[in-house]
């Protein structure tokens, strides 16, 4: 018996010496730091990628945004740092570099509304779930009381305003929210041109800026309908525009 | 056949063969036609050969004497070849004809004297051919040039780098068919931007008492240099006219046939020579913040903020509103001031949907104050050429003050060197911290990769969703339902006598299989009761006999039951007023309970 803990102990320490003395590898995140602090902007890009295959963090985003502004790519930073900000909606820090890279592509600064803010305090599946409770409990608080023939008491009455009033701000939250859904960042380095109908020879109505907001109104092929923050609307293609919530591109 | 003979023929068809026959051809198609009409110079050269390996030179000019009065344009080359077979012998010529328009100034014959150019290292003569320009009659039909025309109204002077919107108008008489044109320029002295060629506007309008289809193309010129400028469009139209159906009307049809067939010709019309004075922009009075604006302006200079924090951006915004050369028009260079670095503008040109020279065109300039304080950005001067006046302007915007407040960005600690070799007193009076620059701010990372806000999928419909309100749902629906119940029960007297009649009646049914004759009797009257209590929704809890057969006969219960019920209750009582406990077969009973149970 004897022998036999002493064997089982020896392993242990064998394994445990063995796992520690190993040379682990420094994570991407950690990797994609050193890199930019390198000023390998290149490789800290690479690394900042593969650590958001890992895990979509809100600092990864912001990081691989300060890379791509680094590069020379102002219009995808615009994308990340915009990204980063839905991550974490009221990071002060993210949102006034945003507004300095979005000045220097010669555009207003970034601004996020007191509605916006609040319809990004949590998911939009935590607001579904509010609505839903919302509604039911607001049904039962109406219904209940006259089938059981009976004046609704004080304690019926706050159910009924406490439900009716988080049902419109859970309402108003998930249209933000899906409204919000559609905004995307034009991704051409330079003033791209917004066509009359979803075809690059389609007339040219009106341009967008690099790194502008827009939103999709409608989508045709590879080409959205936009309506970009200067008011210009029309058509373009989606090589020049990406939806900031698009879950399929890559990270 | 001897061989001498033989040789002979031999040699008579070698001779053929080497033979290469060049006949050049000149004449005026038509030769004859009225004033305001067009003709056709052709100049054929036929080059015919036994050798089938021939082949064309391409003839790029001719050296054709200028003739008073009469003016060629537009020259075109084309080529055929034929071979023909005569007694077993091949001839194999080429046929390329240069066609040329002709446009006479006047009536009068003009001739177009014999001149002479190479051609396959050989000097060929042209013959001479002749022109004849007769008086037009009254009742003559339109001609080509009356049916077709193009028209360009220009300005008659223009300055160096000034834009101007002018439309070129192609003319098509309601009764000619188009069906293909192309347009070309003649404008060197000009950068002209718009008019897509395939793109015009299309419109009616009556000119010359006739009625025309007009195709609008606008389109804006700048001359880039000064002097006397050519501005000259020239359009290649595939046709039909109507003297060509009329001419080939007959009586087996062709004109039908032209008309299914689309038979064309390709024509050719010009605006007229134009020339445009363009003068240079005068030297005097010239603003050094000039930079080649030609137009009409305003300008509005505004900030995005009044106050802002030392190494926060902010943006100065000038505005340039009118009429002009936009493309032309770079942001004015802003004065250094102190206090203040900025960046080159970028800008953004809206423009008019009616007129493309009209519009705005903001330039943004980035400014980052260094130091805190009232500080003023600079004065803006933009200065333009005005053509209408034929003098310069000069718009200046005053300066603004803009709120400078101490920065509040995150501040980073600077590590005192190992080796500085100062004492530690004096390190420790050196600032160790310091502000950022936007560039460096641009520059720091976020070393914590916290987990965020958990992005939307786009959908709220998950099976969260679907499983929470499914059971809101049954609980809510549930909730209701006995609150119904519980209200019924509570208001309705003859609801709750039936609900407690049918409880009472699934308690009692089981008390119904005692083996006890007493117990099971007087539990058979009661279940029968509660079941007519049930059944006719009346107080039948205490009926008798009678009362109950009253019912059920009411309710339309089978003879069966009744006597089944009848049997059930007599049984019941003679084993009640027996006196003492009696040991019987209760199966009939049992039987007979079930069969009123089940009718009722």
């Amino acid at each position: 018996m004897s022998t036999y803990i002493h064997v089982m102990v020896t392993f242990l320490i064998a394994a445990t010496v063995a796992f520690a003395a190993g040379d682990p590898k420094p994570l991407p995140f950690e990797a994609a730091i050193e890199a930019h602090e390198q000023g390998d902007y290149a490789a800290a890009k690479t690394k900042f990628l593969a650590a958001l295959e890992i895990n979509e963090t809100a600092a990864a985003r912001h990081n691989l945004g300060l890379t791509e502004l680094q590069l020379d790519h102002p219009t995808e930073a615009v994308w990340q740092l915009e990204r980063g900000l839905i991550l974490d909606p009221f990071n002060r820090d993210y949102r006034n570099k945003l507004s300095l890279v979005r000045k220097q592509l010669g555009l207003t600064a970034s601004t996020q509304e007191w509605h916006l803010l609040f319809s990004q305090i949590v998911s939009l599946n935590v607001w579904t779930i509010v609505a839903t409770i919302s509604f039911w409990l607001l049904l039962a608080a109406w219904i209940l009381p006259k089938l059981s023939g009976k004046k609704a008491s004080t304690r019926i009455h706050l159910i009924r305003l406490f439900n009716s009033l988080a049902l419109v701000l859970s309402l108003t939250a998930i249209w933000l929210n899906l409204k919000d859904l559609k905004t995307g960042i034009v991704l051409a380095e330079e003033t791209t041109a917004l066509h009359a109908a979803p075809a690059t020879a389609a007339p040219e109505i009106g341009f967008a800026r690099p790194g502008e907001r827009a939103h999709v109104l409608d989508q045709h092929n590879d080409f959205y309908q936009v309506k970009t923050e200067g008011s210009a609307t029309g058509w373009i293609s989606n090589n020049d525009f990406r939806l900031v919530h698009d879950t399929t591109v890559s990270p | 056949m001897n061989v001498r003979n033989l040789i002979v023929l031999l040699l008579l068809w070698a001779g053929t063969c080497l033979h290469a026959n060049i006949e050049v051809l000149a004449r005026f198609e038509p030769s004859r036609i009225a004033i305001g009409g067009t003709s056709k110079y052709v100049v054929e050269i036929n080059d015919s050969s036994a050798d089938a390996r021939s082949s064309v030179e391409q003839i790029a000019s001719l050296p054709i004497p200028r003739v008073s009065g009469i003016t060629l344009r537009n020259g075109q080359a084309s080529s055929s070849q034929q071979t023909s077979i005569t007694n077993g012998i091949a001839e194999y010529s080429i046929t390329q004809q240069i066609i040329i328009d002709a446009i006479p100034a006047n009536t009068g014959n003009y001739t177009v004297p014999s001149y002479t150019f190479m051609y396959k290292g050989a000097r060929v003569q042209v013959p001479a051919a002749t022109l004849t320009v007769v008086e037009r009659s009254a009742n003559a039909a339109p001609t080509t040039d009356e049916l077709i025309f193009l028209t360009l109204e220009t300005p008659e002077k223009l300055y160096v780098g000034q834009t101007k919107q002018v439309t070129l108008k192609l003319y098509v008489a309601s009764n000619v068919r188009l069906f293909d044109y192309g347009l070309e320029r003649d404008a060197d002295g000009f950068i002209t931007t718009g008019g897509s060629p395939k793109e015009p506007n299309q419109s009616i309008e009556t000119a010359n008492g006739r009625r025309h289809r007009v195709y609008s193309w606008p389109f804006t010129i700048t001359p880039i240099s000064s002097g006397k400028q050519d501005l000259n469009f020239q359009c290649t139209l595939i046709v039909q006219l109507p003297k060509q159906r009329s001419s080939r009307n007959s009586p087996f049809g062709n004109s039908i046939l032209d008309d299914l067939l689309g038979r064309s010709e390709r024509i050719n019309v010009y605006t007229k020579p134009t020339q445009v004075d363009v003068l240079p922009l005068p030297k005097e009075g010239q603003p050094e913040s000039f930079s080649g604006a030609v137009g009409q302006f305003n300008i509005g200079v505004s900030t995005d903020t009044k106050s802002t924090r030392v190494g926060e951006p902010i943006m100065l915004s000038l505005k340039l509103s009118g009429q002009g050369n936009f493309d032309r028009i770079q942001g004015p260079k802003l004065p250094e001031v102190e206090g203040w670095r900025s960046y080159p503008p970028e800008s953004v040109f809206e423009v008019d949907a009616a007129n493309e020279l009209k519009g705005t065109k903001r330039f943004d300039y980035i400014f980052v104050p260094e130091k805190a304080g009232t500080l003023e950005l600079p004065e803006v001067s933009f200065s333009f050429f005005d053509p209408d006046v034929e003098k310069y302007v000069e718009l200046t915007s005053p300066e603004i003050a803009v709120e400078v407040a101490p920065s509040n960005r995150s501040i980073i600690q600077q590590p005192a060197p190992s080796d500085s070799g100062t004492d530690s007193s004096a390190s420790q009076s050196v600032n160790l911290t310091k502000s950022l620059e936007p560039e460096d701010w641009l520059l720091t990372l976020d070393y914590r990769p916290t987990e965020g806000r958990k992005l939307p999928t786009g959908s709220m419909l998950t099976p969260l969703f679907y499983w929470l309100n499914g059971s809101l749902l049954t609980l809510v629906s549930m909730t209701i339902l006995l609150s119904y119940r519980r209200r019924c029960f509570l208001q309705s007297p003859h609801y709750a006598l039936i609900q407690n009649a049918r409880q009472e009646l699934k308690a009692t049914v089981n008390k119904t299989k005692s083996d006890d004759a007493d117990t099971f009797f007087s539990n058979a009257q009661k279940v029968v009761r509660l079941a007519a209590t049930v059944r006719t929704k009346s107080n039948l809890r205490a009926a008798d006999f009678a009362t109950l057969e009253s019912h059920f006969r009411q309710t339309g219960l089978t003879e069966t039951a009744i006597d089944s019920t009848r049997t059930l209750f007599q049984a019941a009582e003679a084993q009640q007023f027996s006196g003492h406990h009696r040991t019987v077969d209760l199966s009939e009973s049992r039987r007979q309970l079930e069969t009123v149970l089940k009718a009722l």
